[in-house]
Formats: C-alpha cells, sequence, structure tokens
C-alpha cells in the first residue's frame, strides 16, 4: 500500500522549544489515520505543516509524491480538504456563499455545493449568515468546506469540536464512509482516544511534539493483553510458590499480578497452593484499556 | 475605577501610544516645518501663530487619532468576541464608561504633549511675544475637550458595528467637513462638531485684502460655543452609551 | 485562474455597502469647495481651474489616502478574523494571485472614485455657471490621480496584511500623506509613494504640467507597485500562518 503522507524528521521550533520532534509519519493511501495525542501536543501543527501554512524548521514532507515546498504547494492543495483549529467562515455571508468562494476558486460546479450541504446536513440553514450560526453549525460549514469536490485527502483538525452527541455520532459515520464511498484518505486528530477508536484503521500517537506509536490500530488493541491478578491469605509465601515455578509475577496494592496462562496451568498453581495451606480469596482477570496504554504510551515520553 | 484599570491591562502589549506618537511627532514636525523661517514679526506673535496653525493641524489629525484609539480599544472586544462575557460580570453602561475614560487619558497626554511642545518651541525659537500661559492652558483645554467630544462619537460607533470601517469613515468624513468649514462662515461652523478646534480658537487671523498681509489677534474666548459643545457632547454620550446598552447580543 | 480569484473577492464584499465611503467623500469637496469658491470668487480667477483645486487640495493630500487605507484594512480584516487565513492558504491559489485580487478590488475602487469625482466636478462648475467649456485635461488628471491611488492601495495592502489591527494602518496613511507635503515642497514628490496621487491630480498647480516628468511618475509608480507586492508575496509565502 502505497503511502499518501510520509514525513521524515519533521521538526518544528518555537523559540527555544520544540513544538514537533523528528517525525515520522507514514499514512497509507485510502484509510483513516487516527492522530492521537494530548492537548498541545503538536497535532495541529503538524498538520498545519502538511498543509503547508507552517514552515517546518528541520525534515521534509512528501504528500502524494510530491514534497511539500512552494512549488508543489498548488499542486497538493488542489487535491486536499482541511479544517484545521477551528472553522473559517465570512460571518456576513451566507453559509452557501461561504462555500461558492471555495467552490468558485477549487473550479468546481454548483451542484457540488448541494451535494456537501445536504451530507453534513445543512441545507435547512444554508441562507443563514454563518455568523449567526451555532459553533456546531460553524464546524459542519467547516467540514462542508473541506468535503467540497471530493479531494484525495482529508485533513481533519478535532472535527467534532462543539458538536452534542447526536451530531458527534452523525459526523463519525459520515468520516468512517468516506474511504469505501469515495476514496478518500482522512487524517483526523483528536485528544479522545474512544473517538479515533470508533473511527481509524492507522492511529499515529503524539506526545510532546514526539511519536511515540504508529500502527495498525489493531496492533494497539493486542499490546492490551490479559493479565490474572490473585490475592491470598500469604502473598509472600504464594509468591515463593511462583517464582520456584519460574513464573513472574509483580505485587500491586495486595494482588499478585501474573502473565495469562492456559486455565490447566492455572488450576495447577491454585492446587499448589492449596496444599501449602495458603488461602485464595481473589482471582480475577483485569483487562488493561486502551486508555490505560494511551496514558501510558504518552506517559512513556515523558519520562525520556 | 476597577473598569477603567482592566481596561489599561487589557491594551498591554497592543502597544496602542505608539501609532498616537507617530501621529503626534508627525503633527509637531508639520508645526515645526510651518515655523521654519521665522521673520521678527512672526517672532512677536510667535505663540498665537502656533495656536493658530495647531488649532488648524488638530482638525485634520485630532479625529483620525481618536478615531484610532477609539477603534483599538473597542476592536479587540469584536475580534474576541467578548462582549457576550464581559456583559455578564459587568453592566453595558459601565463598560463603555470605562472605555471611554481608558481612551480619554491618552487624548488628555496628547493634548498636554502638544502644549509642552509649544512651550519648548517658544525657547528653542525665541519668540519675542511674551509668554501667554493664560491662553495656553485654554489652548490645552479645549483641545482635550473637542478631542474627548469626537472621541464619543467615535467610541460609539466602534462599539455598535463590528466592521470598524462604519467608524474610520465617519471619522474621515467629519475631520473632512471640519476643515473644510475652517473657511465657512460661524455659524455653519458651529453646527459641525468636527471645526470646534476652529471655533474655539482663542486667536483670529485680519487678512488685509489690500495689503495682503495676514494679522493675528487674541480673541476674547467663546463661551457660549463651549457650552453648546458640551450639550452636543451630554447628547452623543448618551446617546451612544444607550445605544449600546440596548443592542442585543 | 485570476479571474476566478476576483470572483471570490467580489463575493466576499457581497451584503457589505462598504463603497459608500467613497461615494460619500468626494461629495463633501465638491458641495463645501464649490461653496468656498463661490464665496472667493473675486480671488480664484481661473475659473474649473481654480475650482478643481478647491475640490481635490485637502481630498488627496490626506483624506483620500486614508479612505484607502480604511477599504485596505477591510479587505485584509476578513481574512484575519474568524480563521480564514488558513483555508485562504489551502486553496489552490497563489500568493501573488490572492495579492493582485485584492488589489484590482481597490484599484476598481479608486478608479470608480475619480470617475465620481469627475462627474461631479463638471456638476458643479456647471451649477455655479462657470463659463468656457470643461478643461480638456480632466481627463489626464483622472487616470494620473487614478494611478497614485492605485499605488496607495499596494502599499496599503502591504501594510494592512502585515499589521493585523484595522487602526495602525489608517494611521500610517495619514502619517504618510501629511508627510507627503513636505516631500512636495522638496520637488521628490515623485519619489515618494504617498504624493504621487496629488501629483498626479494636480491639485494645486492644475494649470501647468505635473511637478515631475511622466517618466519619473511612471517609474515611481511602478516602482511601489513592484516592491509592495514582492513584499506581500514574501511575506504571504515566508510567514507561517497564524489565526486569532
Amino acid at each position: 500500500m502505497a503511502n499518501i503522507i510520509t514525513t521524515s524528521g519533521l521538526c518544528k521550533q518555537y523559540g527555544a522549544a520544540m513544538g514537533v520532534k523528528d517525525l515520522d509519519l507514514s499514512v497509507p493511501e485510502g484509510v483513516i489515520y487516527g492522530f492521537l495525542g494530548p492537548n498541545g501536543a503538536g497535532k495541529s501543527t503538524t498538520m498545519k505543516m502538511i498543509l503547508g501554512l507552517a514552515k517546518p524548521t528541520r525534515g521534509t514532507i512528501i504528500v502524494f509524491d510530491k514534497e511539500v515546498n512552494r512549488r508543489n504547494r498548488l499542486a497538493i492543495l488542489k487535491e486536499t480538504g482541511s479544517l484545521i483549529e477551528a472553522p473559517s467562515f465570512y460571518a456576513h455571508l451566507t453559509g452557501k456563499e461561504n462555500l461558492k468562494i471555495i467552490s468558485t476558486l477549487k473550479e468546481l460546479p454548483d451542484s457540488e455545493i448541494d451535494r456537501v450541504l445536504k451530507f453534513v446536513r445543512l441545507e435547512d440553514q444554508k441562507n443563514k449568515k454563518a455568523g449567526q450560526y451555532s459553533l456546531g453549525m460553524k464546524q459542519r460549514l467547516g467540514l462542508a468546506g473541506a468535503l467540497l469536490g471530493n479531494p484525495r485527502l482529508l485533513i481533519l483538525d478535532e472535527p467534532t469540536n462543539g458538536l452534542d452527541p447526536a451530531g458527534i455520532q452523525e459526523i463519525r459515520e459520515l468520516i468512517c464512509s468516506l474511504p469505501k464511498s469515495f476514496g478518500i484518505t482522512v487524517m483526523v486528530s483528536s485528544h479522545l482516544l474512544s473517538e479515533i477508536d470508533q473511527m481509524a484503521g492507522h492511529i499515529g500517537v503524539i506526545s510532546r511534539g514526539e511519536l511515540v506509536f504508529q500502527d495498525r490500530l489493531s496492533a494497539l488493541h493486542d499490546r492490551s493483553e490479559s493479565r490474572i491478578a490473585i490475592r491470598t491469605l500469604d502473598n509472600i509465601a504464594a509468591g515463593s510458590v511462583l517464582s520456584s515455578q519460574g513464573i513472574a509475577y509483580q505485587e500491586q496494592e495486595g494482588y499478585l499480578l501474573i502473565p495469562k496462562l492456559n486455565d490447566n496451568q492455572l488450576a495447577g498453581y491454585f492446587i499448589r497452593f492449596l496444599k501449602e495451606d495458603i488461602g485464595v480469596v481473589r482471582i480475577e482477570e483485569r483487562k488493561k484499556t486502551l486508555e490505560d496504554i494511551f496514558l501510558e504510551l504518552t506517559g512513556m515520553a515523558v519520562k525520556l | 475605577m476597577k473598569g477603567i484599570r482592566l481596561e489599561f491591562y487589557k491594551l498591554r502589549r497592543r502597544k496602542i501610544w505608539v501609532i498616537i506618537l507617530v501621529l503626534l511627532v508627525v503633527q509637531c514636525l508639520w508645526g515645526m516645518w510651518a515655523f521654519r523661517n521665522m521673520d521678527a514679526k512672526k517672532l512677536s506673535q510667535g505663540y498665537m501663530q502656533c495656536l493658530y496653525h495647531f488649532s488648524v493641524l488638530n482638525t485634520i489629525m485630532m479625529p483620525m487619532i481618536a478615531a484610532i484609539t477609539a477603534s483599538k480599544v473597542c476592536d479587540l472586544e469584536h475580534k474576541g468576541q467578548t462582549f457576550k462575557f464581559l456583559l455578564t460580570v459587568m453592566p453595558a453602561g459601565a463598560l463603555f464608561d470605562a472605555k471611554f475614560i481608558c481612551a480619554s487619558m491618552y487624548m488628555v497626554a496628547v493634548g498636554v504633549a502638544q502644549t509642552a511642545f509649544i512651550m519648548v518651541l517658544g525657547k528653542v525659537a525665541g519668540f519675542t511675544e511674551t509668554f501667554p500661559p493664560g491662553y495656553l492652558l485654554y489652548y490645552l483645554i479645549i483641545t482635550i475637550t473637542v478631542t474627548v467630544v469626537i472621541l464619543a462619537i467615535q467610541q460609539a460607533f466602534s462599539l455598535l458595528f463590528t466592521n470598524q470601517m462604519v467608524s474610520f469613515v465617519i471619522g474621515i468624513t467629519g475631520s473632512f467637513a471640519g476643515l473644510f468649514s475652517l473657511f465657512l462662515p460661524r455659524n455653519i461652523q458651529r453646527g459641525i462638531l468636527w471645526s470646534y478646534y476652529g471655533v474655539l480658537m482663542p486667536v483670529r487671523m485680519n487678512w488685509d485684502s489690500q495689503t495682503r498681509i495676514a494679522d493675528l489677534q487674541y480673541i476674547p474666548v467663546d463661551w457660549s460655543s463651549f457650552w453648546l459643545l458640551m450639550g452636543l457632547f451630554a447628547m452623543i454620550y448618551f446617546t451612544g452609551r444607550r445605544c449600546f446598552a440596548r443592542k442585543e447580543r | 485562474m485570476l479571474w476566478k480569484v476576483i470572483r471570490g473577492e467580489q463575493m466576499k464584499l457581497r451584503r457589505s455597502p462598504v463603497w459608500l465611503a467613497f461615494f460619500i467623500l468626494p461629495v463633501l469637496p465638491a458641495f463645501m469647495g464649490t461653496f468656498n469658491y463661490l464665496q472667493n470668487i473675486e480671488i480664484l480667477k481661473d475659473g474649473w481651474y481654480s475650482l478643481w483645486t478647491q475640490h481635490t487640495l485637502f481630498t488627496c493630500y490626506f483624506f483620500l489616502p486614508a479612505t484607502i487605507a480604511v477599504y485596505c484594512s477591510y479587505l485584509f480584516r476578513l481574512e484575519h478574523t474568524n480563521h480564514n487565513w488558513n483555508c485562504v492558504m489551502t486553496l489552490p491559489v497563489s500568493a501573488l494571485h490572492l495579492y493582485l485580487a485584492k488589489l484590482i478590488m481597490a484599484s476598481a475602487m479608486v478608479i470608480m472614485t475619480q470617475l465620481w469625482v469627475g462627474v461631479l466636478f463638471i456638476i458643479s462648475g456647471k451649477m455655479s455657471g462657470l463659463s468656457g467649456p470643461v478643461p480638456p485635461e480632466l481627463t489626464e488628471w483622472l487616470v494620473y490621480g487614478a494611478i497614485g491611488g492605485i499605488v496607495i492601495c499596494g502599499i496599503q495592502l502591504c501594510i494592512s496584511l502585515v499589521v493585523r489591527s484595522f487602526a495602525v494602518p489608517v494611521g500610517i496613511a495619514m502619517a504618510g500623506g501629511i508627510l507627503g507635503i513636505g516631500a512636495l515642497s522638496k520637488g521628490v514628490g515623485a519619489f515618494y509613494p504617498y504624493t504621487l496621487l496629488s501629483l498626479g491630480m494636480r491639485a494645486n498647480s492644475p494649470g501647468g504640467s505635473m511637478a515631475c516628468s511622466q517618466v519619473q511618475f511612471m517609474a515611481g509608480s511602478l516602482f511601489y507597485l513592484i516592491i509592495s507586492a514582492l513584499v506581500a508575496i514574501l511575506w504571504l509565502s515566508n510567514t507561517d500562518v497564524t489565526t486569532e
């Protein structure tokens, strides 16, 4: 699968601080790429550099096999739609007129305007001035503008900002449908893992300007392996039984944590505990949630 | 009082005084250029010359300075869309007052700087006219007063219209009308707010068309026009304040 | 492609009657200048030429530059607010075209204003009962005035692009216009951007020729237009987009 966006060694310096540091992103074609990170991790800055809105301090960005620079800028932008930071709009113009400006500059037919208005469910409000829109409606307008002309690549920065729960669900489904229906590659950022989990096939996790994870989403799920937690009346004795069998364990809040074993093995240890007169009071299977992994990943970068 | 302090706080890093200072310097340069070669007669009327020319220059410059200051003080609220929040913590009238007093401080500073400049110029150029403290004080008062009244109208428009073009067009048109009206009969002048720099000017030019000699002389203060201006001020200020308070957001 | 960008700019100006400013501004000197002319008809003996001075003197020194500055500020204010730079700079529009489209919009306004000044001049001359034909140089005054005005548009657009405030560029134009009086008196008007307007309109010497040669005038205009376009394009393509 070819990459639609590749960055290598991408850096952005603000004053003395590095906003983005040595970022090597690869976004495959035809997927939804979730770009995840806490607030202020450098998501918007990275997206702005991909779009040419900000100039990298170091490193290169390749989009559609073309390097992002002054010469290729227009050719890349022709096939790209985007919504960065907050929606753009001319307050004294109606929603439809705002889209008309974009479609004129992108040389698209008027039918496109009606299509995207319907797509983001703004057709009833299209003749209202954008300045009077609610935050959610402005967001939909921005999304409609990005979708005009079915671009090859769509870059969306926190697209569900300001939407109500029903709206979030709706926009999420809409984004999910784009690769299949139109072959659009979507790069979408969020600070919420749950949101990315429901949309993306690939993810990149960024923390303090550094990429800490990048792969298929399923690879992240694989990391959420389960562990068995045991609580006994005598954890020290139980521990020595386990280590004598070569089982690594961790003690945590009165529990012994061991890797997930198959049922027969596990049952064998319990029989041994009973033989040694160690009373077993709790046995639990513990699964790390994606949130835990996310926190761990982003915490990892702090230590580095 | 807290409101006024807050207004100054909000203007931090906006460097509002830079542009005011630039315009003031330009005006002073212009004034100096007008006095570049003074003969004995002009020196003997030095302060009168200053008061006369500066009043004319004020007609052109001060409305612009007022418009720029008012717009700067008000536009940051439009840009940050902060009215919705601000008006939940303070009444609209109080915000209007605070902004007005804050902006007026700059106008007072400009007036004082101008007067100081005239005094320095008088010493440096060696005016032979006896120093007229009363007239200079009067000049200071009318310069500040007229500017502050213009400021009130500018602030009202800058607050009421998000589009700052409206208030600037009013400022430019007003200043233009004020300058032109200096050449028109006094009764027309008194009907134009922006020409009060000329109306209240303490100096009159007598132009003798036979000898083609212009002579300056002090004239008594026109208090009736001053009170008329005060009336105008009250009207403008309270109308503006009321419209702002009543505006829905 | 440029045409498309101009169409876009036209759409952005819908529903904002900013042209009203340029409609009102010349009316003022037409009224008051004519009135003043009629009052002093014994001193002002040059008929149409005296009336022209009355109409244009103050206009082109400060007021037209300031109004142009207001308009240019408005054109960029549209982009400076509501995060519009993000949208504008991710559309397939080159920096040159963007700047040119704005310049053409502003220039169109200046040309309309010049036409309006001409119309008002002829009307007020006829109404004042001026004998003799309308001066044949009128077209020349207006055309050169328009060129001078367009130069101010170029400079002001550049300033309004870089300085994100609405008010500051207007102050700069005002200061620039006034300093221009000094430049004019020193005879270097053609080398100073804000005086090209009054030079072109012959505001103080309508009878004679320009205070500089036509070549100087054109060279000065071209120089400042190119410089401002260059600065704008370099600014647009080299600075990071920030929105407020």
